[in-house]
């Protein structure tokens, strides 16, 4: 068997904090990425997307899988029930001796096998299955042994059984050729992952299949009693027997059987986290460094807020393990059940973005872990897409609240859309429909602008067109409708539109399943007591845009307005003058706003100095991309509207033509 | 009109809105503006406001109309404004800015309306602004006078404003001016 590194684990991931390099070139933002630690987790994160050549050819998958991947094409028929997991492990030597017992049940189809990886240094012993022949097929994909278990008779529909796995041997923790390790032994800080003594479970005939089946797992991990043991999930028990500490752990809610599981034996730093009614610790390897105190000092502020946003508490009554690890395993974090976990690498990227990255991470216990995504392979706009909006909302909450809000979060989407625009104008729409591709190329930088940066652009840009008490209700409604059962893209429309009574199912249209951007051309003429608008864009489908009123008085009005046809005219009243039109500024990332007058770029109708300042004091600037940073920058000063020519750069020429048609004034 | 101020040999004497005689009293109080010579009277105690306001001269059919500011916080990066006055009295030539700006700053003038025009004057980029803590010329605008007689140049305030080179507006009055009567 050739070296894969195929395993499709269920990362919900930090985003890589990456500087790619090279704007001018995709393969050469490749290449730069190609070194960045990051990046090896969120090619594994991608790996449902994209399934690796090799694997194709192997003993152990034998189905013929279209490439690329086709989003919904192939569903597996594996639903995992139950898993007890029962692992005597010595941390130092990596000598495990573990069975595992899977009730499964077939679904929609047959089942005829069960997929596993371990740890190559483990062999599987005596497969049983409830009387059915078991038959173990098994291949090497170095570091990982991959297992195919042939149920015969296969499992008819809604048929279900338990399949017993003994296995054993001493871990190799080896470093694959691609992708961070899976384990280390030996250390103070020793570190399990998926694939090393938790078997990863996937259907080997539909090994892309990662539909969420929603299972519930108990873990008994036996260790030496001297050690400290942290596992995913919340702990249950904790008893010496002898030389060995016997450490339960559960996990209650249905969970899909691809999110990752976690142990980190040894000498491990422990810090309660204050103020939470759940019992919260924090786990960090030794020495404790600065950082500790910091990421336990942001704990609870980025647990609340999670839940105030969530507008629920999170399911962990017995416990919450939160761990600091180290840069060198490579991982750069994610969150499972109960377990939320952050690389200290992220410690480089300053206060400001790691505080943000860990409310991220932390986002993901309730958004990807509680609630998951029916396919995670279709959509990542619940998890990644709400995790993004989260941890910018928590920012802004912790240190930016004396600004404005609606600007302080266009600046922020400001070069996550510049970065779209530049790098990801072919990238597929935030919803994948069926038949659609990923794309071969679905590299690192290119995956992080579809996940993160489409999903939150999409994300904030419906509760501007809503309004945000009307997306906070439609996003708790989401919550607890979706909780541990698993949603598709539609129950949010669905959600959405009941509760704004908009068209939601045209903004899904155009900004879920489809990239526009379209261009809405604002003009109005102050009247008695208000003001007549009118708007105009390229189709005749409804669209709600904020529009941004200003008065002579210094004062803003937003007032939301449905567009109709073509041309929509409206009169909207208003308490002073108004001297300005425009729209909030967080639908520019989508929509193409422009003002009647050309050369107007405050919305004012007219083309004076003021358009003209805006954009002399930005002469010389280009926007600097990086590939997929943009969601790394707070303080970008780039501004699209004065580059006119659409460069990335503004300079004489951009002037020049906002020159053109300086001095047009409205009559009076 | 309090009264009306000679400037040079124009004939026509200008007037800030706010009278001739509070012209020549802030312009004696600003700092460094030769009248001084570093003694302060009592009305100097409080800091003079910051201003930008137009000093006019009229020779035959043009008058000329200096835009100046003085006692500015920050270095002035830009200017916008606009200017307005009766049509029928008025009407623009041109504009021009100061050698106090550099070479390659933008300027841009236009009588957008009759009676109303709009003016833009800015360094581009980093480039440095233009220092106007003392009385600093930002520009001369140049108008027809269609008939004689007094009549009103006016700034707009809403639509005028000072920039430093963060695009921060610099808190400044805008003191229009009048075009007074031809002395016989």
């Amino acid at each position: 068997m050739r070296a894969s590194p195929f395993v499709a684990v269920l990362a919900l991931a930090v985003t890589p904090s990456v500087a790619m390099a090279a704007p001018s070139s995709a393969a050469a933002n490749e290449d730069a990425a190609a070194g960045f630690l990051l990046d090896r987790f969120v090619e594994s994160e991608r790996a449902p997307l994209v399934l690796g050549e090799e694997i194709l050819g192997s003993n152990v998958v034998r189905a013929s899988i279209p490439r690329p991947p086709l989003a919904l094409s192939v569903t597996s028929s594996m639903d995992c029930l139950h898993a007890a997991h029962d692992i005597t492990l010595d941390p130092e030597r990596g000598v495990t001796k573990a069975s595992l017992e899977l009730r499964v049940r077939a679904s929609g189809h047959s089942l005829g096998a069960i997929g596993v990886v371990l740890d190559e240094g483990l062999e599987v012993g005596n497969v049983t299955a409830g009387g059915r022949e078991a038959s173990v097929t098994e291949g090497i994909v170095a570091p990982s042994r991959m297992v195919r278990i042939d149920l015969s008779p296969a499992l008819a529909p809604g048929e279900e059984t338990v399949v017993d796995i003994p296995y054993s041997g001493t871990l190799s923790c080896a470093r694959p050729a691609k992708g961070a390790v899976a384990c280390s032994k030996g250390a103070s800080f020793s570190y399990f992952a998926h694939k090393s003594i938790f078997p990863y479970l996937f259907d080997p005939d539909a090994p892309e299949s990662v539909t969420l089946d929603g299972m519930t797992r108990e873990l008994v991990l036996r260790v030496p009693a001297a050690r400290d043991v942290v596992v995913t999930g919340q702990k249950v028990s904790e008893l010496v027997q002898g030389k060995t500490k016997v450490s339960k752990w559960s996990i209650e809610e249905p969970l899909s059987r691809v999110v990752g599981l976690y142990a980190l034996v040894g000498d491990l730093g422990q810090k309660e986290v204050t103020g939470r009614t759940v019992p919260t610790t924090f786990f960090h390897p030794a020495p404790e460094m600065d950082v500790d105190r910091a990421l336990v000092a942001w704990s609870g502020p980025a647990l609340d807020f999670v839940e105030k946003m969530s507008g629920a508490k999170l399911p962990f009554e017995r416990s919450l393990s939160l761990v600091r690890l180290p840069k060198s395993l490579g991982d750069p974090g994610t969150a499972t059940f109960g377990m939320t976990l952050l690389s200290d690498s992220y410690s480089r990227t300053g206060p400001l973005m790691y505080e943000e990255t860990w409310a991220h991470e932390n986002a993901h216990l309730f958004w990807g872990i509680v609630v998951p995504e029916t396919d995670p392979s279709e959509s990542r706009l619940m998890s990644e897409g709400v995790a993004t909006l989260t941890q910018l909302d928590y920012s802004y909450a912790r240190h930016f609240g004396s600004e404005d809000r609606d600007e302080y979060l266009a600046r922020r989407f400001r070069p996550m859309g510049l970065d779209l625009r530049l790098h990801g104008e072919d990238l597929p729409p935030a919803q994948l429909l069926p038949g659609t591709s990923a794309g071969s190329d679905f590299r690192t930088a290119r995956y992080t602008l579809w996940a993160y940066f489409r999903n939150a652009i999409a994300l904030d840009h419906l509760r501007a067109t809503i309004g945000d008490d009307v997306f906070a209700d439609v996003l708790r409604e989401y919550g607890s409708r979706c909780r541990s059962v698993g949603c598709r893209p539609d129950v949010l429309r669905e959600i959405a539109g009941r509760r704004s009574e908009k068209d939601i199912a045209t903004f899904f249209d155009r900004w879920i399943t489809a990239n526009e951007r379209p261009r809405v051309v604002i003009g109005f003429s102050p009247a008695p007591g208000g003001v007549d608008v009118e708007l105009t864009k390229p189709d005749a489908r409804p669209m709600t845009l904020a529009l941004w009123l200003g008065l002579g008085d210094g004062r803003r009005l937003e007032k939301r307005v449905d567009l109709g046809p073509r041309t929509t005219r409206v009169r909207l009243d208003t308490p002073s003058p108004v001297v300005s039109v425009g729209a909030n500024p967080r639908h520019d990332v989508l929509v193409d706003l422009r003002s009647a007058v050309d050369g107007d770029i405050d919305f004012d109708g007219e083309t004076d100095g003021f358009d003209i300042l805006r954009c002399a004091r930005l002469v010389g600037q280009t926007y600097a991309t990086k590939g997929a940073a943009g969601l790394w920058n707070v303080d970008e000063t780039f501004d699209p509207r004065c580059d006119l020519d659409d460069n990335s750069a503004i300079d004489d020429d951009d002037l020049e033509l906002l020159a053109k048609r300086f001095g047009t004034l409205r009559t009076r | 009109m309090k009264a009306r101020c000679l400037l040079g040999a124009v004939t026509l004497a200008a007037t800030l809105a706010i009278g001739c005689d509070s012209s020549e009293k802030e312009k004696k109080a600003a700092p460094g503006d030769g009248n001084g010579n570093g003694t302060r009277t009592q009305g100097d105690a409080a800091p003079a406001p910051a201003t930008v306001f137009l000093r006019i001269r009229v020779a035959g059919d043009r008058a000329l109309l200096d835009v100046i500011a003085r006692n500015a916080s920050r270095d002035v990066h830009g200017a916008a404004f606009r200017l307005g006055w009766a049509p029928e009295r008025l009407t623009f030539v041109e504009a021009h800015v100061s050698d106090a700006w550099s070479s390659s700053a933008i300027h841009h003038a236009k009588e957008g309306l009759p009676g109303e025009l709009v003016v833009v004057w800015s360094e581009k980029g980093g480039a440095a602004g233009v220092p106007a803590s003392d009385e600093t010329t930002l520009g001369t605008i140049e108008l027809a006078v269609k008939t004689p007689g007094p009549t009103d140049v006016t700034f707009r305030a809403d639509r005028s404003t000072l920039r430093d080179a963060t695009g921060a507006a610099i808190p400044v009055e805008w003191r229009g001016g009048q075009l007074a009567a031809p002395r016989d």
